[in-house]
């Protein structure tokens, strides 16, 4: 807990298509398998991230612990290469990132909802920033009677 | 996928293989928890296994995204109940490096001894679990009924029982009194004594041996693939601990083993968890015995107490938050914290981007990442085995589904 | 005059044999006691073991005893729902006549050395052929509920019998031999010195063991593993018709804890009589002590509920017929053995 405040390791990949042998070259480094695997939605710069760390349970004195890649990808129909044939470890996560903001993973085995309803959300991507939660608290409700009138 | 055909009067039938029966074994089962697990079935023999989870699933990332920083930690402590110390905890620690603060030394050891008497905790919850869907009423009743001591131990600490909201950036919410300890080591005392009874009543009873030993075999190798977490992984024969590796709270002052096992069936994930008991014991007792008095919050935070707080803080030793905390607004970046909870490895990664509320919060629980054994340990046993080995893989809908 | 007539007229039909047998002693009001204390009981001990109470609200003063008539009342009020997709008729007969068949051995197991309502000579061979009927109708209520868990919960069930019946018979022959008649009040007096027990201790052990795969009880709990395969063949049941599955094991278990008792603990022995009340003497007293041995009997069962968890299929099938079908036949020729050193032969 260094007042450091940045994940120091970033690795930036423009071209999707680059992700698999960045990947494998990793995978030869030691890092055997996936923490996390999401995105971050930019709608400003149109652009969605998707974000890897990866870490080892082989190399202790592996560094740094966990390595972070990110992969720049278009919004309008984000497509990347899946990963699950380098980390099996992926593959729930792929899924998650696939119904949560809409990535498709090329060559993914079982590419389905994981977690939500895929009749209710089919083409709904909730975790991107256009996706607005409905807040039930009494403010909402005030708002709403507002713009209806009033309650009559 | 099975061809789908059309049999007249708007019926659809998909010719399925004469040998094989599909099971669909929850989400209103006995024993499935909040999930569901689709099953394929050759007589008595899985030969396909497809979980099917989500059914609690509340779009916490989502949530956070639309909540003050401070606030989310409320939220995540819902993840996983037995285990909310350490999730706040994993939360916290991101938060923290984002802030730029550290907290002082006493404030580490209170947090350490809250995540060690939730991870006792959580592997009693977990083993009774487990005891129940092989059908061991007495274990269920044992483990479960002796979790209340760790419950109350949590709450004499934080002042609740289960959701404790007990981590605060820079430090903690309470101080604990001197006659604590004397209860603590009461508490271990008993935990100490009935990890016998366990082994004798539960895991060394010859009929629950026969049903988890050689079930459920996961070699090293598949659960380094798997990317598989915490005892799981360790009863697998991965030596990784994140106390180990990257150290936080009060774990780099006190001295304990990290047990593991070869086997990595059933039985060994179940002596894993009883051995992670008995070293949390160790733990706590050497906690207890070496922490420094001292301020429970950084002094940066401390100087913005209004005297009314202070007295507050003197008085019942406890902290009452200056308001500006709710708009608390971490300078731009990314930070993640990762912490070892009672399932596992949990790793939260936050972007801030200098509002009060943050960009994209990740959250990956250790049973999320365990799910995917339901998917692959499974297959080749019998349906017998399938409660079996759900429940030796201690796997927590709630936390999964987030 | 009429109305005593009447009065002798009810008595003797309820001291006729058969009425007497099925309906008072040890037939449906003896074993609806029954029930209630050594479901109480089972409550009540493992509850002691796990560090709880056990039932306690409904009767305090009595440490909850009448819990389950409780339960039976709410088993009563709650609507019998009957899915559409089931076999109608197979579905509402099975629980009936799987409890009223499970009780039907009593009619060939007498409680008394002189009054009993069918006197065979063949009485223990007429009383476990008609312990293996209740069976078929689990396997039926699992056929017609149309419910994969239910399916699964039969065909274990069969797998069961086939694994348990041949055990019990076995066992019976090993004591029947010795005592050298299939008539169960011979087979008695043949224990006046002796117990079964003592005699050929083989076979009555696997004849327990056997009883506790028959009714279900732990480990042997499989056909209605709730953590697997939701009730078994109940599961799509619920009301009274829940209530009556649920009773069926038991019911089965006190049957053959009858026959256990009359085979290999001295039935009606230690045996005496009070001068000058022939029913007493006769009926009541030997009634009493073979009741009481069958309820210490079902009581070590379903005390297994706190000690052990459930075995699985293949491991319970296994046992059976590699370990226990051997045991019971060297019962056997214990049994024989003890023929040839007596010199009967």
């Amino acid at each position: 807990m260094s007042g450091d405040s940045q994940v120091k390791a970033e690795f930036f990949i423009e071209n999707p298509a680059e992700l698999p042998s960045v990947a494998q070259t990793l995978k030869e480094k030691g890092y055997d398998h996936v923490i996390s695997l999401s995105a971050v939605d930019y709608p400003k710069s149109n652009e969605i991230h998707l974000v890897i760390h990866v870490s080892s349970y082989t190399k202790k004195d592996i560094e740094p612990k966990i390595f972070e890649i990110r992969v720049k990808l278009n919004r309008d129909n984000p497509r990347v290469p899946s990963l699950v044939k380098i980390w099996p470890s992926a593959e729930f996560q792929e899924r998650e990132a696939y119904e949560m903001f809409g990535i498709v993973f090329e060559n993914h085995p079982d590419l389905r909802n994981i977690l939500l309803d895929p009749e209710e959300f089919s083409g709904v991507h909730p975790l991107r920033k256009d996706y607005i939660v409905q807040v039930e608290d009494i403010m909402l409700k005030l708002k709403e009677e507002v713009k209806n009138g009033g309650n009559k | 996928m099975e061809a789908i055909s059309d049999i007249g009067g708007g019926i659809s039938a998909r010719k399925i293989d004469d040998k094989t029966m599909i099971l669909f074994f929850g989400p209103q089962h006995p024993s499935s928890g909040h999930m569901r697990i689709i099953l394929k079935l050759d007589g008595d023999v899985i030969i396909e296994s497809d979980p099917d989870i989500g059914y609690v699933h509340r779009t916490m990332e989502k949530l956070s995204e639309t909540k003050e920083w401070i606030k989310n930690s409320v939220l995540f402590e819902r993840l996983a109940i037995l285990d909310a110390g350490n999730v706040t905890q994993a939360y916290i620690i991101a938060l923290e490096k984002l802030l730029g603060i550290e907290p002082p030394e006493r404030a580490l050891y209170l947090r350490t001894i809250l995540s060690e008497i939730n991870r006792i905790s959580s592997h009693l919850y977990g083993m009774g679990i487990f005891a129940i869907m092989l059908g061991s009423s007495t274990g269920y009743m044992w483990f479960f009924g002796d979790r209340e001591i760790m419950v109350q131990l949590a709450e004499r600490i934080t002042g609740s029982r289960l959701t404790h909201t007990y981590h605060i950036p820079g430090g903690v919410r309470r101080d604990v009194s001197k006659s604590f300890f004397e209860e603590l080591e009461k508490g271990l005392n008993y935990i100490e004594k009935r990890l016998r009874h366990y082994e004798i009543m539960f895991v060394n009873n010859p009929v629950v041996r026969s049903r988890i030993e050689n079930v459920g075999i996961l070699s090293r190798e598949r659960a380094i693939d798997l990317g598989v977490t915490g005892p799981n992984a360790r009863a697998s024969g991965i030596d990784f601990d994140v106390r180990v590796e990257e150290p936080y709270g009060a774990y780099s002052f006190v001295d304990f083993e990290v047990p593991v096992y070869k086997e990595g069936d059933a039985l060994a994930r179940t002596f894993q968890r009883m051995d992670e008991i008995r070293q949390s014991i160790s733990i706590l007792r050497q906690l207890s015995k070496s922490i420094p008095e001292g301020p429970i919050l950084n002094e940066k935070y401390l100087k913005l107490f209004t005297p009314a707080m202070k007295e507050v803080l003197e008085k019942d030793k406890r902290i009452k938050f200056p308001a500006i905390f709710t708009s608390l607004k971490p300078p731009s970046g990314k930070a993640y914290g990762r912490v070892e909870e009672g399932r596992g490895e949990i790793f939260f990664y936050l972007e801030s981007n200098g509002e009060p509320k943050p960009y994209r919060v990740r959250v990956v629980t250790p049973s999320f990442r365990n799910s995917i054994l339901l998917k692959y340990l499974p297959v080749g046993y019998r349906l017998a085995d399938l409660p079996a080995i759900y429940g030796s893989i201690d796997y927590f809908p709630p936390e999964a589904d987030r | 005059m009429m109305a005593i007539g009447l009065l002798e007229f009810i008595k003797n039909l309820i001291l006729w044999p058969p009425v007497f047998y099925m309906l008072i002693a040890p037939g449906l009001i003896t074993i609806m006691i029954l029930l209630i204390i050594l479901i109480w009981a089972e409550r009540k001990i493992a509850g002691r073991i796990q560090m709880r109470y056990g039932p306690l609200e409904i009767s305090p003063k009595i440490g909850g005893a009448i819990q389950l008539l409780a339960d039976l009342m709410r088993y009563m009020f709650q609507e019998i729902i009957i899915p559409r997709t089931v076999d109608t008729l197979p579905y509402i007969i099975a629980p009936i006549a799987g409890f009223v068949i499970s009780m039907l051995p009593i009619a060939a197991i007498p409680i008394s050395p002189i009054y009993f309502p069918s006197p065979v000579n063949n009485s223990i061979i007429v009383a476990l052929a008609l312990t293996t009927l209740p069976p078929i109708f689990g396997i039926l209520a699992g056929w017609s509920s149309n419910n994969k868990f239910s399916l699964i919960g039969g065909a274990r069930e069969s797998f069961l019998v086939a694994a348990y019946e041949l055990i019990i018979i076995l066992s019976a022959i090993g004591a029947v031999i010795i005592y050298g008649s299939p008539d169960f009040t011979q087979a008695v007096s043949a224990q006046k010195d002796l117990w079964g027990i003592v005699l050929n201790p083989i076979s009555a052990i696997a004849f327990y063991v056997a009883v506790l795969m028959a009714t279900g009880r732990f480990p042997f709990e499989i056909a209605e593993a709730d953590a697997e395969i939701v009730m078994g063949a109940y599961t799509e049941y619920s009301g009274l018709m829940y209530g009556l599955s649920m009773g069926i094991s038991y019911a089965r278990m006190f049957v053959y804890n009858l026959i256990f008792t009359l085979l290999f603990l001295g039935g009606w022995y230690p045996f005496f009589t009070v001068p000058g009340h022939t029913f007493f003497s006769y009926v009541i007293i030997p009634a009493t002590i073979i009741i009481l041995k069958a309820l210490i009997v079902s009581l070590t069962m379903v005390f297994t509920r706190a000690i052990y968890a459930r075995l699985r299929i293949d491991q319970a099938l296994g046992g059976a017929w590699k370990f226990w079908f051997l045991f019971s036949i060297i019962g056997l020729l214990w049994g024989g053995a003890i023929v040839l050193l007596q010199g009967r032969i």
